[in-house]
Order: structure tokens, then C-alpha cells, then sequence
């Protein structure tokens, strides 16, 4: 089905990616390859997409210059851009 | 903003609700924090064969849009909308990123659905550990490809069925359970799983997730003593659900606690009216799991409210649908059937 | 576990567990603290957590405030990491005739040796920047600051746990016999026996004196906070209404609303008025999320000073309730041990004795 969607492009720590029309930040990000979407402020570990529905808040990311964004509820849009939460 | 009923949760609960109450002429409000319809619908590409008599077996994704498309056009929707909080007139709070809009509600019904839970190990928070419901929203809601070396925790039919997808797509799958048989009663899914020869690794204990910036491996003991390490981009953990309670803790509504439907529920009565008067519940937030019995749920709840709120005869009709309820759960559920008795029995003393 | 003990401490908030604490310090004695829930589902559990002094009523009460602050530097080397800071407490005011209430604090603060100072409103932004340009001025004082309510709570239990104090958590009690010799205590799981017993029960305690047929002089007020998302250092004081904690989450707040009873829900409408204030004090809070409110009742005696001391007709009989517990905790556990074992406190507090309230009319 993901064939026939229209490309949408978005940038992730300023590398420019691409998405699938329709998707959430966090599933484009996961799709090309990206599972780390930042760390976490006190020990620095890694963290990803886990829930996907919004209740983990594991996915956190600056969107468009707002901090602490959920991503995997978020859509991505033209031009959008992403990065990691600053910590 | 004025309401005869305010919805909570655009999941199958709630939308079929809304087309209960719609064929009435009663305006609702349908509130949903994500940004589209259809709850966990959406994500379900298989066929659901336990629906109520009233439908024919389909695929989530086509009951989902079914019930989009019969919503009338007293029906609001507001997506990327969260219920938060209540004035002290009762008005409900419904909050988007920029303001809180409050709605006056003659009747209010809550069907936010569940949540799953995960399982606690070293390394259960590395990128690449996600819970098998994020697997299934990746795989058929984003088109997106969870892994090629799969790693399944976990013997539920969620489990399974996103195991079967997977390999279906060429991934190399395993399952680790720790437990020593399947939990899963479907016996097509496991006949399936036997025929393809994934392999399932039982009372697997220890487990740890490996890997630096995203997992690499699961390494976990097994029973005779040996370490098993599997390498893995991906590892789906497969917990349990549990019901999402904040809605009832805003509106303070009574809680007990039902082991067997999954631990602290909402009280309600046989009405499907929980202990304030104006509150129902239904579908997976009241402790239910079958599909048929989420429907079934959310048309007595909404019978009740037409009836509350439009001296409407629906008493034969709730009836009917109690007797089917019980018919399906007796034959398949019967630990939830009876628990479910207990609650309304403590509802009602 | 046997049942007769010296002393029993019903309630384990702060204020409870304080007193336990520094009981257990001295020597050998059978020390039970019971709590009908754990120790922070009280109001300990839903506090701002300032350790404040300047703004309280000068005289003995500021006073008794700023000796508490000032013991908690020591209190921190003794049980562990509290995350207690003296942040400097500043509390402005957005109106022109506050210049001359303030003027008016600062004078009646000094006479007790509590410093506070008046800051007009180029100082009061040099020390916190972030603060709305609308501000007149402000009143700041070095001493205040503030704790990890959580920490603070837990800290005093283990430490009085390591000093074998005995607990009785998740069991309330029901009935309270007293006589000269001995307090029997009914609780959900059995019959406690003590020579003296303290009351600690936050805003249960009129509860708790009712099964002694003595009413405790007291209102309810119930206070809302929001929290917001860990946000990048942005306020470094304790401000009269907000703080950031060390994890960058900033609690505001400073509603009270009386007749609520013990409810603990929250309010849209205090909620929404609360984060407008939060945003007329630091404009740049507006683009911050909240992440959750959450309610504690306070307990407000009729006078708003503390009851410190024993129970009317009572030797035995022992009770400590107050608002702005944490700020006075240490002190509080101090002084109420001194009582209790020496039969005298270090510094005057006949002024807090309940007796007063026979004077009073509500
Ligand atoms: C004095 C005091 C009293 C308090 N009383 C209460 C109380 O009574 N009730 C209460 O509920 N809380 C209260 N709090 C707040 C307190 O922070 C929490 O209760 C609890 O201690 C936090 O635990 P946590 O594990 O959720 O951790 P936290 O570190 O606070 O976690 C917040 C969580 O939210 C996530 N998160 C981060 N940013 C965002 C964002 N932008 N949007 C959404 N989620 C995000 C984080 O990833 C994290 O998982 C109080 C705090 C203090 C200091
Ligand atoms: C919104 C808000 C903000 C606040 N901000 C501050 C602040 O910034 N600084 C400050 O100093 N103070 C502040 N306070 C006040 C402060 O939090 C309280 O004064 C303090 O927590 C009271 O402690 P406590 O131990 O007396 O009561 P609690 O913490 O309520 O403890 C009483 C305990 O007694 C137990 N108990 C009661 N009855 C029974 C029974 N029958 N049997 C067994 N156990 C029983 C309860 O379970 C409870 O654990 C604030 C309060 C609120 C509500
Ligand atoms: S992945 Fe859990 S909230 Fe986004």
C-alpha cells in the first residue's frame, strides 16, 4: 500500500530524510533507519519509539523548534523539522 | 459548547456508540487524542471473526471505516483532542496544543481503551525494544518494517500474529516465552506458526537487552542451564493490557479491583453506568476484551443514555443484547464472564 | 513486634516522621510509627516543599521558621541527600502600595533577626532574569529555599528505621483509650499500647482528636499545583509561587480554597488561573507544557500558628499539626523530642500550646 504515497521531505539533526505521506515522525525517522531519537538528560541513555500510542513518552522530540514533541503521534509534514530534545 | 453526550475515545467502543445513539437524533461529541479515528482498528489487518451478530466477520481496518462512514452529522469529532480535566460547574475541559475548550455534556460515556504494559529486564529501554502493538502499528498502520531478525517476547495472540506477519515477510523471527506453554488459544495461529517452524524458546529467565546506541542481541537462560544469546535488530515485548483510568479518576468515579479482568476497573452497574450518574464506560477501559463484547458494551451503554435522555422503550433490546454477551463470553470467556458478574453485584450492594 | 511501646507516632508525613527521627537519636526506647497509608500520601506528598521564612507572620512564628531553615544544612549531612537548597527566596509584587507593606515586613522581620530586604525592580531581575518586566519590586531573603519533599520524607524514615523504630504502614487507627498511665491505640490490625503518643495526622487530626472528645481549632484549605514538562534552568530562587526542581520540572502554585474538606481533586478553573499567574510572573513559562496537577489539603490551625505541645487534660497526649510542615520539620522533630524525653523543649513554645484556642472564638 506504501507504494502509491506521495514523498514528503523533513529533516532529522539537520540530515535531510524522506516520508511516506500520512506517516508519524517517529515511524519516517524508524523507517530510514533511525531508532535512537535522543537520550535522556540524567544518565544519557538512548531512547526510541516503544509504544507508539502515545503514552510512554519515550519519543520525545523538538519539533519545529518546540521541545518535547510526541513523535509517534505526530505527522510529518513538508519541511518539518527534527531533532532531538536538547538535555 | 453544548452536548447531549460526550464520547471519550474514537476507538471501536466509542464510534459505535456514537452510531448507536446517532440513529436516535442525540448529538454527540466524540473526543480522541490521536489524530485519527479507529483506536486499535486501525492496526488490524486481519479478519475478526468474534463480532456480534449484527455484523459480518471483516478486518479491523474495514469495521473501523464502516463505522466512520454511518457517523451522523449530529456527530463532532475532534481529533488530536484530550480530555483533562473539569470545571467546578462541571463543564469537561477538552484540551488541543493551544486551548481547553469546555463542554457541557448531558451524558458522558468513556471508552478510552487499554494500554499495554511492558516487562522490566536490563536493557528492556534500548531503541529497537518496542511493544508488539507498536510492532503492529509500525507494520500495518506505517507501512514500515519493525525488523529482519525479530525477537517475539512473549506467547499471546497479539504475539503470535505479529510473529506469523513478520516471518510472512521474510523476517527471521524467534519467540521467547517464560512461561512453559503458549498462552495463545487461537489454534489456526498456533498450527501456523508450528507448520513455518519459528522457533519458541519456553521458560527463558534472566533476559537482557544488548546493544549500544540501539539492541543487537537478547541473551536470556533457559531451563537446562544454557545461555541462549539471539542477535536481534528488534525485540517486541508482549505484556499484558491494562485499562486507561484517567478519564474515571477526573470524573471520580469508584474503583474496584477484578483480578481477573485485569486489576483496577471502573464500578458500574448492569446498566453500564458507573458510580457518578451521568458517567458510563464501556469496551477495553470497563475490563472488557472480546471484540463482540466491546461492541456489545458500548450499544447497552448507549441504549441506556438514549433511554435516560429520550424516555425510549430499549428494554428488550438490552436484553437481547446481555443474552448475546453472555452466550459468547460463556463459551469463551468465562473467568471475565464471572468476574464481570462480581462487579455489578458490588455495584449494586 | 510486640505491642507495648514507649511511644507511638501516629502518622508518618513529614512531621510524624521528623519527630520519629530525632526521638530515635536518644537512648534506647520502643518507638512505633503507624500510618493508615504509606508516608507521602498525605500532604507531604502534594506540597510545594518551600523552606520558607520571610513571608511568615514576624515575631516567633518568623523565627521559629528561620531556625528551621537553618538547621537543614545538618539535617542533610545526617540522613542524606534531600536536594535542599537555599535558593534565596523572593516574593514580588506587581502593585506600587506594596512598597510600603514591604517596607513594613523587612522592619518587623529584623527585629527577630530574620534578613529580608526590599529589591526595587532593576535588583530584583540582576537576580532572577526571568522574572516579568511588569514587577514593581519584590521582597527577598538569603534563607529560604527548598527540598525534595519525597527525599526529604524517605530520608527520615530509613534513618529512624536504621535506629530500630518500628512501623505499622497501610493499617489506620480507629479508637484512641487513654489514661494517666498508659494509651491504648486500635488500629485495623491490632492493639497498640504506649506510655505517651503523638498526634502527626496532618488533616486528620481533628479526626484523630475527636476519639478523645477534644476538637483541634482547625480549617481545611485545599491548594492545586501544576508541573510542568523538565524545562532548561530557568528560575534559580524560590519564588513566592513557583520553584524548579533539580530535574528541571517547575511546580507552581499558590492557590488555597477553604470548606473542600478533604478532596483532592483538581479544577480546571484554579488550573487555568494558576498558570496565568505562573506566566505573568515568568512570561516565558507560556511555551512551557504542563504535565500533570495534582491537590494537598493543608491543615490551618484558627490563629495559623502551629499547636505544638501536649492535648488539653492530658500529659501523655502529645500534638504537632501546622501548616508549612516542611519548612518546619526539623525544627518541629527537634523541639517536640525535647518535649517528649526531656519534658522540656530547647526554646519557648508555650505560645503554640492548644490552650490557646480556649481564648479564641473561630
Ligand atoms: C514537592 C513536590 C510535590 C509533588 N507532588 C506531586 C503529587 O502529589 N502528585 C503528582 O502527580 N506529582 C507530584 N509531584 C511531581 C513529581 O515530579 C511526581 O510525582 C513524581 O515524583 C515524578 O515521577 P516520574 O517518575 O514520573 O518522574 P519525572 O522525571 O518527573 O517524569 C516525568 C515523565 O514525563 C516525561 N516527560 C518529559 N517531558 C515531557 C513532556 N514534555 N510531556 C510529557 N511527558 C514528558 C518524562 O520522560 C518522564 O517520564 C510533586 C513534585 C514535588 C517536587
Ligand atoms: C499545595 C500545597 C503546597 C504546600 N507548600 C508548602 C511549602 O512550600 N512549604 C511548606 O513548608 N509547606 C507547604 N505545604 C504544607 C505542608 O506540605 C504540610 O504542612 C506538611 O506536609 C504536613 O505534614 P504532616 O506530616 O503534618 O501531614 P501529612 O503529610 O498529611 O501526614 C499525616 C499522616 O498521618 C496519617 N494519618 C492520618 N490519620 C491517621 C489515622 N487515623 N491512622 C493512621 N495514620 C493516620 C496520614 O496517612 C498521613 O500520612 C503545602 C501544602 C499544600 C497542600
Ligand atoms: S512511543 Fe510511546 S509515547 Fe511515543
Amino acid at each position: 500500500m506504501s507504494a502509491y504515497k506521495e514523498k514528503v521531505n523533513f529533516s532529522f539533526n539537520d540530515v535531510r530524510l524522506e516520508a511516506k505521506e500520512g506517516q508519524t515522525v517517529a515511524a519516517a525517522l524508524y523507517e530510514n533507519d533511525y531508532k535512537k531519537l535522543g537520550t535522556t538528560r540524567k544518565y544519557q541513555r538512548p531512547r526510541g519509539l516503544f509504544c507508539a500510542t502515545g503514552r510512554c513518552y519515550s519519543c520525545l522530540l523538538t519539533v519545529n523548534d518546540q521541545n518535547n514533541v510526541l513523535s509517534c503521534m505526530t505527522l510529518v509534514e513538508e519541511g518539518m523539522s527534527v531533532k532531538s530534545n536538547q538535555s | 459548547m453544548d452536548t447531549d453526550l460526550l464520547i471519550i475515545g474514537g476507538g471501536p467502543a466509542g464510534l459505535h456508540a456514537a452510531n448507536t445513539v446517532g440513529q436516535y437524533g442525540i448529538r454527540t461529541v466524540i473526543v480522541e487524542e490521536s489524530n485519527a479515528l479507529g483506536g486499535l482498528l486501525r492496526q488490524q489487518v486481519h479478519y475478526i471473526n468474534d463480532l456480534p451478530r449484527e455484523f459480518k466477520a471483516q478486518t479491523g481496518q474495514n469495521l473501523s471505516e464502516y463505522f466512520i462512514g454511518n457517523l451522523s452529522d449530529q456527530c463532532t469529532v475532534l481529533l488530536n483532542h484530550i480530555f483533562t480535566g473539569v470545571y467546578k460547574d462541571g463543564r469537561l475541559g477538552i484540551a488541543n496544543q493551544e486551548t481547553v475548550i469546555p463542554i457541557r455534556a448531558k451524558r458522558v460515556l468513556i471508552a478510552t481503551g487499554a494500554a499495554e504494559e511492558t516487562m522490566i529486564f536490563p536493557g528492556w529501554t534500548l531503541p529497537g525494544v518496542i511493544s508488539v502493538g507498536a510492532g503492529q502499528i509500525l507494520h500495518h498502520r506505517e507501512g514500515v518494517l519493525p525488523g529482519k531478525k525479530a525477537v517475539i517476547l512473549g506467547s499471546s495472540e497479539p504475539a503470535l500474529s505479529l510473529s506469523m506477519d513478520l516471518f510472512d515477510k521474510g523476517s527471521d523471527v524467534a519467540i521467547v516465552d517464560g512461561g512453559s506453554e503458549i498462552s495463545c488459544g487461537n489454534q489456526q495461529l498456533l498450527d501456523e506458526i508450528v507448520t513455518k517452524n519459528i522457533p519458541i524458546y519456553f521458560e527463558a529467565f534472566n533476559l537482557e537487552a544488548l546493544g549500544t546506541d540501539e539492541v543487537e542481541k537478547l541473551v536470556f537462560q533457559q531451563s537446562s542451564g544454557n545461555e541462549k544469546k539471539l542477535e536481534t535488530d528488534v525485540v517486541c515485548i508482549g505484556g499484558e493490557y491494562s485499562p486507561i483510568l484517567e478519564s474515571f479518576e477526573i470524573l471520580d468515579c469508584k474503583f474496584t479491583y477484578a483480578e481477573k479482568l485485569g486489576g483496577w476497573l471502573p464500578q458500574y452497574d448492569h446498566t453500564l453506568k458507573t458510580s457518578v450518574n451521568h458517567v458510563f464506560a464501556a469496551g477495553n477501559c470497563a475490563g472488557i476484551t472480546s471484540m463482540s463484547g466491546i461492541l456489545l458494551t458500548a450499544e447497552i451503554a448507549s441504549l441506556n443514555v438514549v433511554h435516560e435522555l429520550m424516555n425510549e422503550q430499549i428494554q428488550e433490546q438490552v436484553e437481547s443484547l446481555w443474552e448475546e454477551l453472555i452466550n459468547i463470553e460463556d463459551s469463551s470467556f468465562l473467568p471475565s464472564f464471572h468476574s464481570r458478574k462480581d462487579i455489578i453485584a458490588e455495584a449494586y450492594t | 513486634m510486640t505491642n507495648d511501646y514507649d511511644i507511638i507516632i501516629i502518622g508518618s508525613g513529614v512531621i510524624g516522621a521528623s519527630i520519629a527521627y530525632y526521638l530515635s537519636k536518644r537512648p534506647r526506647q520502643n518507638i512505633l510509627v503507624i500510618d493508615k497509608g504509606f508516608p507521602l500520601t498525605g500532604t507531604s506528598g502534594a506540597t510545594q516543599a518551600w523552606v520558607f521564612a520571610h513571608n511568615k507572620t514576624p515575631g516567633s512564628y518568623g523565627k521559629l521558621s528561620m531556625l528551621s531553615a537553618q538547621l537543614y544544612p545538618s539535617l542533610q549531612a545526617e540522613i542524606g541527600d534531600i536536594e535542599y537548597k537555599r535558593t534565596g527566596g523572593i516574593v514580588p509584587f506587581f502593585d506600587e502600595d506594596d512598597w510600603v507593606k514591604a517596607e513594613h515586613l523587612v522592619k518587623e522581620q529584623s527585629k527577630a533577626g530574620l534578613d529580608v530586604q526590599v529589591l526595587n525592580r532593576t535588583q530584583t531581575l540582576e537576580k532572577e532574569p526571568k522574572l516579568s518586566a511588569k514587577i514593581k519590586g519584590s521582597t527577598y531573603s538569603p534563607i529560604d529555599g527548598n527540598v525534595n519533599p519525597f527525599l526529604l520524607v524517605e530520608k527520615y524514615v530509613r534513618a529512624f528505621q536504621r535506629n530500630d523504630v518500628d512501623v505499622s504502614f497501610y493499617n489506620a487507627v480507629t479508637a484512641i483509650d487513654h489514661s494517666d498511665e498508659q494509651v491504648t491505640v486500635t488500629t485495623e490490625k491490632g492493639i497498640f499500647s504506649g506510655e505517651k503518643i503523638v498526634f502527626a495526622g496532618g488533616p486528620w487530626t481533628e479526626h484523630l482528636g475527636n476519639m478523645l472528645d477534644v476538637q483541634v481549632p482547625v480549617n481545611l484549605v485545599r491548594g492545586q499545583i501544576l508541573v510542568t514538562e523538565p524545562l532548561q534552568p530557568i528560575i534559580t530562587h524560590t519564588l513566592g509561587g513557583m520553584r524548579q526542581m533539580d530535574n528541571g520540572v517547575v511546580l507552581i502554585g499558590n492557590s488555597s480554597e477553604k470548606h473542600i474538606g478533604l478532596d483532592r481533586r483538581t479544577t480546571l478553573d484554579v488550573i487555568q488561573h494558576t498558570a496565568k499567574m505562573g506566566i505573568d510572573f515568568v512570561p516565558e513559562l507560556k511555551k512551557a507544557h504542563i504535565l500533570r496537577s495534582f491537590a494537598g489539603t493543608r491543615l490551618v490551625p484558627y490563629d495559623g500558628l502551629p499547636i505544638l505541645g501536649t492535648m488539653p487534660c492530658m500529659k501523655n497526649v502529645y500534638i504537632a499539626a501546622m501548616h508549612s510542615g516542611v519548612t518546619l520539620s526539623p525544627l518541629v522533630g527537634k523541639v517536640m523530642s525535647e518535649l517528649i524525653f526531656d519534658g522540656e523543649a530547647s526554646i519557648d513554645i508555650d505560645g503554640y500550646d492548644i490552650r490557646r484556642f480556649n481564648k479564641i472564638k473561630p
